[in-house]
């Protein structure tokens, strides 16, 4: 059922993708393996940058949620230095009625709405919540550094 | 049948196209094209004087000038959605980047990144 | 049906262990010997019929499922191993019905074989079409090229009214028509997503109703139940089997949509990978 399903979520993308999403597989023989790429939201400190993602569909997908990682570096408070990302969705509150273009959306959702409470890297979440000002100066600053 | 259609995606929402291409077309090419294209009002800003600033995203991956759309595996047959993205040449003196962004520092106690769109 | 001596019996059961080793001409000699001493017992005829599916030897399939289903016509294995032996002959007409009639059995007797044999069912019902389809494309051409000619050419040669009263005025309104009855065939449009399950994409065969009022495909949503946790996967209320029941309406409709665009089969089947199984072709 995976690479069925996989299929189609690609046909479905490639027909009509979100705005600032686009993901498909990175070889023709391998379903399994897919890069993406995100579009820093508008109203975001990631907003002009690019951001590279990889996605590992596993074999029993639905019913085991993608891996999905930054490749590009990106100063987030659910994001650690490894591209991890902290996302319920892509963990206990995955639900096999879920796809990659519903997770990548939520990612933008997470980029412009960081969850300070669950955070993967505590320090930025720290600046975060007692310092905005100065974390969206770091997260612009690498940004345009490590994302255009 | 070497040509592809292709729509242009922005992330404000507005697409161009479809137009079609041939697959033997570079991607720098294909580029000036999409300048020349480029509808300023629905946009709401004007096109980048410098095709170069406009980089091209086709499932997932970069589109490199030098390839043609073949190289990049773009598809005949059916419409395929390139997505666009405009990066200025970091000019960080001028101000045009980040002019629609709410300023660097004003907003004070409540001004932290929340208030996009949230996508559930 | 008749109750096998011992001696048949423990012949039928040399006929498995030859036919698991991959030993088919043993095992057909095996099953044959069973049969001499109960002719009438239906599962060395299904086995021996398994044994001739390995060889591609459709006129033998079919011929010792044929003997089987006189004596239970219902039997799921022998309408099943029948309607391959008809897809393998290109009888895929046939092999569509008599794959129904094996999917019906299954259902009544909730096997997991359902899946396998829906799959054949669908690739039966896209050949059929195909043909169908091609043929259909034959006699519309021939007709529009005799219409064409009777409209004074395609290209409207001014002045020059055909045969029956058609003119060069008339072509755009033959040429509407033509493209209407034709659309029947065209593949563009998508398995609407009312007949989709969520889980799977693919157009329904099996649907089942939870209490949220989502339908899903029944062997997706047990995968589901077993592997992810026990909610719904589109709302996330508790939700365990037995919360299910058999959506019969949706699923009559969406097995009505697919016999009325079955180029859509082959969305759930790959139809010339799988087809190369029954030719041994590539």
């Amino acid at each position: 059922m995976a690479s069925k399903r996989i299929t189609k979520e690609l046909q479905d993308l490639q027909k009509d993708p979100p705005t600032s999403c686009s993901a498909g597989p990175r070889a023709d023989d391998d379903i399994f393996h897919w890069d993406a790429t995100i579009i820093g939201p508008a109203d975001s400190p990631y907003q002009g940058g690019l951001f590279f993602v990889a996605i590992h569909f596993p074999p029993d997908y639905p019913f085991k949620p993608p891996k999905v990682n930054f490749k590009t570096k990106v100063y987030h408070p659910n994001v650690n230095s490894q591209g991890s990302i902290c996302l319920d969705i892509l963990k206990e509150q995955w639900s096999p009625a879920l796809t990659i273009s519903k997770v990548l959306l939520s990612i933008c959702s997470l980029l412009t709405d960081p969850n300070p409470d669950d955070p993967l890297v505590p320090e930025i979440a720290q600046i975060y919540k007692t310092d905005p000002n100065r974390y969206a100066e770091l997260a612009k600053e690498w940004t345009r550094k490590y994302a255009m | 049948m070497s040509e592809a259609e292709i729509r242009f995606r922005m992330p404000e929402g507005v697409d161009i196209g479809p137009l079609n291409i041939p697959l033997s077309a570079k991607v720098h090419t294909v580029k000036e094209l999409v300048v020349a294209e480029w509808p300023a009002d629905k946009v709401g800003k004007p096109a980048p004087d410098d095709p170069r600033e406009v980089r091209l995203i086709h499932n997932g991956k970069v589109m490199e000038p030098g390839k043609t759309l073949a190289d990049c595996k773009v598809a005949v047959g059916s419409l395929v959605t390139c997505h666009l993205l405009v990066q200025p040449k970091p000019e960080p003196s001028k101000g045009g980047a980040g002019g629609k962004e709410k300023g660097g520092g004003g907003g004070g106690g409540g001004s932290a990144p929340g208030c996009g769109c949230v996508v559930s | 049906m008749s109750t096998p001596t011992p001696e048949a019996e423990s012949l039928k059961d040399r006929g498995n262990e030859l036919f698991a080793r991959g030993k088919y001409g043993a095992a057909i000699d095996a099953y044959t010997n069973a049969l001499d001493l109960c002719p009438r017992w239906i599962t060395p005829m299904k086995n021996r019929a398994l044994c001739y599916r390995q060889r591609r030897d459709w006129a033998n399939v079919r011929a010792d499922c044929e003997r089987a289903l006189s004596i239970d016509r219902d039997d799921m294995k022998a309408n099943y191993y029948l309607g391959l032996a008809m897809i393998g002959e290109g009888n895929h007409t046939d092999a569509a019905r008599q794959l129904k009639k094996a999917l019906e059995s299954a259902r009544t007797q909730g096997a997991s074989i359902q899946t396998e044999i829906w799959r054949m069912y669908a690739l039966a019902k896209y050949f059929e079409w195909a043909a169908l389809a091609s043929k259909r494309k034959a006699r519309y051409d021939a007709i529009e090229a005799k219409l064409a000619a009777a409209c004074g050419g395609a290209e409207g040669a001014a002045g020059a009214a055909g045969a029956g009263g058609l003119g060069p005025g008339d072509w755009d309104t033959v040429r509407e028509m033509l493209d209407a009855v034709r659309r029947e065939d065209d593949r563009s449009d998508e398995p609407p997503d009312c007949f989709c399950c969520k889980l799977t994409f693919e157009v329904f065969r099996d649907p089942v109703v939870a209490p949220s009022g989502h339908s899903y495909e029944r062997v997706a949503v047990m995968e589901h139940l077993r592997k992810v946790g026990k909610f719904d996967p589109v709302t996330r209320e508790p939700l365990v089997e037995s919360d299910l029941r058999p959506n019969h309406s949706l699923r009559n409709a969406a097995h009505e949509w697919l016999n009325a665009h079955a180029w859509a089969f082959a969305d759930i089947i790959n139809p010339n990978q799988e087809l190369a199984e029954f030719t041994g072709g590539s």
